[in-house]
């Protein structure tokens, strides 16, 4: 009877307990997931929630004709975290030989306090798999972008500029145009379980990325090639410090080609990172003759055929100005003296004019004023206000000397003349195309009439004189007209004056000009910086002037004028007769 | 002796028909092996709660099957998005490839270095002329 009352006792308590347990478990349960608490739930989302990073892919480049100037291709970046690396000095030794770094330097980032170091990024597949093949622990792998220029890391390279390791331009047009090419990056915000696959039906947030658009310039890759490359020999052959040649379309402002050349500490010619063409300013010299000539005629104070008595010699208050040869006293017309690149009567041109007509055409050229182009460095020049100019300065600003410009300012002079006197701002963007395909032209900047159509076809005829006969020979182009100038402009030295210490002087030689001059397709200027062998221009920048004209021509097919059609001898003298 | 009980002419004995009696409502006609009975519910329940359980059953069944259908595709829909990725990085790196093989620098190379071909120091042009 005790037994089982006791019994009865005891099941009456387990049931209790039972019970109390599934109650409270219950409630528990319950409790858990209708009123949920918040640290639960956030505790949750941070093990199920994945943010993924969708990178946008950034544009092309590509030249006048599509092909790709810079790209962006995926390539793998190792990294490491060092918490999970169990023998960071082994992985070191294993790593550094296919990484190509040093030891040391591999071990210190596998031994850092954080849990993520890189170890190398963006390395080649073959860099990648044997890393991978080597199966380090807490050694990991990811994708990301790497930018190349598929045509040498080296073509273009001034022009395209760089992006950093997280793709952002800072150079070149790859900044220029970074906002265009970089796109805008998205994310993806889903419910990931293990191994990181996605949870069906979970929370799922896409936040697209917008690709960067493709960008067309107006570079032609092959000009820009050849321009490279014949630059490069005329530094060689003139030993000279460096080089800048620009070809470009004049009634539309585009750049085929913009090249610049130095020179490395090894004393070889190289192609450099610099673009010179608009970040460098020097005294341009007799190129920007034109300039007054252009301003006189505008005005009504002379004509090409007008005469003068010319010495070649003139003083003007302290200052002595000389030609480079002794004639004595002569009589020019404003075309021969052009012609002959007379200093003295160039100068009493200038004089005519006078300092704020000077002044105001420099401007109206465009001299110390930005070109428009925008480049990241560029240069506007260097032009004195008039109220700062002294009694000589009309006469050496009309020289080219005394005041800077960028080679690409110099080149838009002789655009506007070839334009019919309108200035064009220049351009490297042709056009964007987007991720369907269409492609959309940049729009132009506004054209500024600088002189009437008169005066500069005045000053075109006088610019195909020089190239005919006066000092702008070596420019000659077979079967085509050349209207150009030759510049031998000295440079200031540390000092300020034009000598240095040892009574040498240093030179810069221009040659600019557009063809063909009855029909302007292209105009080009090839700018030699201090030519050691020969400093005059017509020796140092024409002839490469008269040879990549020749080559644009072909390249361009551009064919000659009817009237100018001449057939080589070289091949088949019948033809010729 | 007590007289027999009498017997009530509207209930008739057993084997006896009744004579119709025309101006009253007939009743209806009963056969002996049929009768009015009262619809059980005992029967009903349990057969409707089998059939709740095996309809919650399948139910539940499709329900499986259709996220398990969910969780392969979704699977499918993951790996096939990778091999998105992938074939477009080969496609970007096949691209690059093509680029570099057509870049001047290399066809210049490839043709002075392996062709055995010269620049010309001069280009001439052939320009044809009308001939009388």
């Amino acid at each position: 009877m005790l037994l089982e009352r006791s019994q009865r006792r005891r099941g009456v308590a387990m049931v209790l307990c039972f019970t109390l347990m599934v109650g409270f478990l219950t409630y528990r349960l319950t409790d858990l997931q209708l009123f949920p608490s918040d640290a639960y739930v956030d505790y949750g989302e941070q093990q199920r929630i994945r943010v993924v990073d969708l990178p946008a892919r950034r544009g092309r480049i590509l030249d006048r004709n599509g092909v790709e100037m810079a790209m962006s291709v995926p390539q793998w970046t190792i990294w490491a975290d060092p918490s999970q690396v169990i023998n960071p000095e082994e992985a070191a030794v294993a790593l550094a030989p296919i990484l190509e770094k040093d030891e040391l330097h591999l071990f210190s980032l596998l031994t850092e306090p954080d849990q993520h170091a890189y170890l190398s990024r963006t390395v080649p597949d073959s860099v990648a798999r044997a890393v991978a093949d080597l199966e380090l622990r807490g050694v990991y792998q990811v994708e990301e972008s790497a930018r190349f220029n598929p045509s040498g890391s080296l073509l273009g390279r001034s022009v395209i500029g760089s992006v950093d390791i997280d793709q952002i331009g800072v150079s070149g047009v790859e900044y220029l145009y970074d906002g265009l090419l970089g796109g805008v990056a998205g994310e993806m915000v889903v419910e990931s379980g293990h191994g990181g696959r996605t949870i069906p039906g979970g929370a799922r947030h896409v936040k697209p990325a917008v690709s960067g658009v493709d960008l067309m310039l107006t570079i032609d890759r092959s000009l820009q090639f050849e321009a490279e490359r014949a630059l490069m020999r005329q530094i060689r052959k003139l030993q000279a410090s460096s080089g800048t040649a620009i070809i470009m379309v004049p009634d539309t402002g585009e750049i085929l080609a913009m090249a610049s050349v130095g020179r490395n500490k090894e004393g070889h010619s190289v192609l450099l990172a610099e673009n010179r063409a608009v970040t460098w300013s020097y005294e341009p010299g007799s190129a920007m003759k034109p300039v007054v000539f252009s301003g006189v005629i505008e005005e009504g104070l002379g004509q090409p055929n007008h005469f003068r008595e010319v010495n070649h010699w003139l003083q003007l208050y302290d200052q002595e100005f000389t030609d480079h040869t002794e004639y004595g006293t002569v009589v020019y017309s404003m075309e021969e003296i052009l012609a002959r690149s007379s200093n003295t009567g160039t100068i009493q041109w200038a004089l005519t004019l006078g300092s704020a007509g000077l002044a105001q055409y420099m401007a109206r050229f465009g001299l110390g004023l930005p070109t428009g182009l925008g480049f990241k460095g560029e240069s506007v020049g260097l032009v004195p206000d008039l109220a700062d100019w002294s009694g000589t300065d009309v006469a050496s600003f009309a020289l080219g000397q005394g005041f800077l410009a960028t080679p690409l300012q110099t080149l838009l002079v002789y655009n506007t003349l070839a334009n019919g006197g309108v200035r064009v701002p220049p351009t490297l963007g042709h056009s964007v195309i987007d991720d369907d395909g269409r492609q959309m032209p940049f729009q132009r900047g506004e054209p500024v009439r600088v002189v009437s159509e008169t005066t500069a076809d005045k000053l075109t005829g006088m610019l195909v004189t020089v190239v005919r006969e006066g000092t702008g020979r070596n420019a000659q182009v077979e079967g085509y007209s050349v209207a150009g100038k030759t510049g031998t402009g000295l440079k200031a030295s540390s000092g300020g004056t034009y000598e240095d210490e040892e009574g040498r002087s240093s030179y810069t030689a221009t040659f600019a000009g557009f063809f063909p001059a009855d029909d302007p397709q292209l105009s080009m200027i090839i700018v030699i910086d201090e030519p050691q062998t020969d400093h005059y221009a017509s020796q140092a920048a024409a002839p490469l002037f008269s040879e990549l004209a020749h080559y644009s021509l072909q390249r361009l097919r551009i064919a000659p004028p009817p009237n100018y059609v001449t057939v080589s001898t070289t091949l088949n003298p019948e033809l010729a007769q | 002796m007590p007289a027999p009980a009498s017997v009530p002419l509207e209930q008739p004995k057993r084997g006896y028909r009744v004579a119709p009696q025309h101006g009253i409502p007939q009743s209806p006609r009963h056969d002996s092996h049929l009768r009015l009975a009262a619809v059980s519910t005992r029967r009903l329940v349990p057969t409707l709660g089998w059939v709740a359980v095996i309809t919650a059953v399948v139910v539940l069944f499709a329900l499986a099957t259709l996220q398990a259908v969910i969780v392969d595709r979704q699977t499918n829909l993951d790996d096939v998005n990778n091999e998105l990725e992938d074939v477009r990085a080969v496609n970007d790196k096949l691209r690059l490839n093509v680029a570099r093989a057509e870049a001047p620098e290399r066809v210049v190379t490839v043709a002075i270095n392996s062709l055995g071909m010269v620049e010309p120091e001069r280009r001439v042009y052939l320009v044809p002329v009308e001939l009388d």
